[in-house]
């Protein structure tokens, strides 16, 4: 891998995590308890497993693999690890 | 050197988490991770995994407990190979063993335990401070948290 393409990821990284953590909020009510996928910080898929966003985004023939997929838990819903 | 963490200041739902990209051999990408001091060990998730096709091939671990709902069945693979980047753009390339989701294994589950497992995040642990030589800072009332390199 060249080093443009690591800076890539790095680039689509941050913004994901950057729009999760500033809109964390406004995501739990809207796609709390669903599974998402981010690109250039905007929600472009969800759905209720990780496999049915994979597909959602295979149909749009969009690269799931330069997506970030993130699960948002309910409102008040805490998960522990 | 200096690696940012962001963070999720929703209460309730605070999280540490921190990007990651996998050099792993035919797995290149991304991973958003989560900073979690109380597991022991780094986890690369199920989601992770999936996206980034990794081959499992690592040794059977014992399942990891106390993870989610119930056990999840997981390999070791020595020597796994990521990126991470400093504050100041430097890319610091890392060797470390972590535990991997066994996702044919996970196949064999329940539904409502595949479902479960991933919803869980990819988890850097303390093992990654500990090789690493890192501290771990988290100032949540003045929004700042990072890695530093001891």
């Amino acid at each position: 891998m060249t080093e443009q393409e690591i800076l890539k990821e790095f680039e689509i990284l941050e913004t994901g995590s950057q729009f999760i953590s500033v809109n964390f909020k406004g995501l739990q009510k809207e796609f709390g308890g669903r599974f998402i996928a981010i690109r250039d910080k905007e929600v472009i898929a969800d759905a209720d497993t990780f496999n049915d966003v994979k597909k959602i985004l295979d149909a749009q023939k969009l690269n799931f693999s330069k997506t970030i997929v993130q699960f948002i838990p309910r409102e008040g819903e805490i998960i522990l690890y | 050197m200096i690696f940012n963490i962001n963070l999720i200041k929703e209460v309730g739902a605070e999280r540490l988490l921190f990007n990651i990209v996998s050099m792993y051999p035919h797995s290149f990408g991304g991973i958003i991770s989560v900073v979690d001091t109380g597991s022991p060990r780094t986890i690369i998730s199920a989601g992770a995994v999936f996206k980034l096709k990794m081959p499992i091939t690592g040794e059977k671990a014992l399942p990891i407990c106390g993870f989610g709902r119930g056990s999840i069945p997981c390999r070791k693979v020595d020597k796994f190979k990521f990126i991470i980047k400093s504050s100041e753009g430097k890319m610091k390339s890392i060797e470390m063993p972590v535990y991997v989701v066994d996702i044919p294994a996970l196949n064999n589950l329940s539904q409502e335990m595949k479902l479960s497992a991933y919803q869980i995040d990819t988890i850097i642990g303390l093992d990654f401070l500990i090789s690493q030589k890192m501290k771990l800072v988290v100032d949540f009332n003045n929004n700042l948290s990072y890695f530093e390199e001891i």
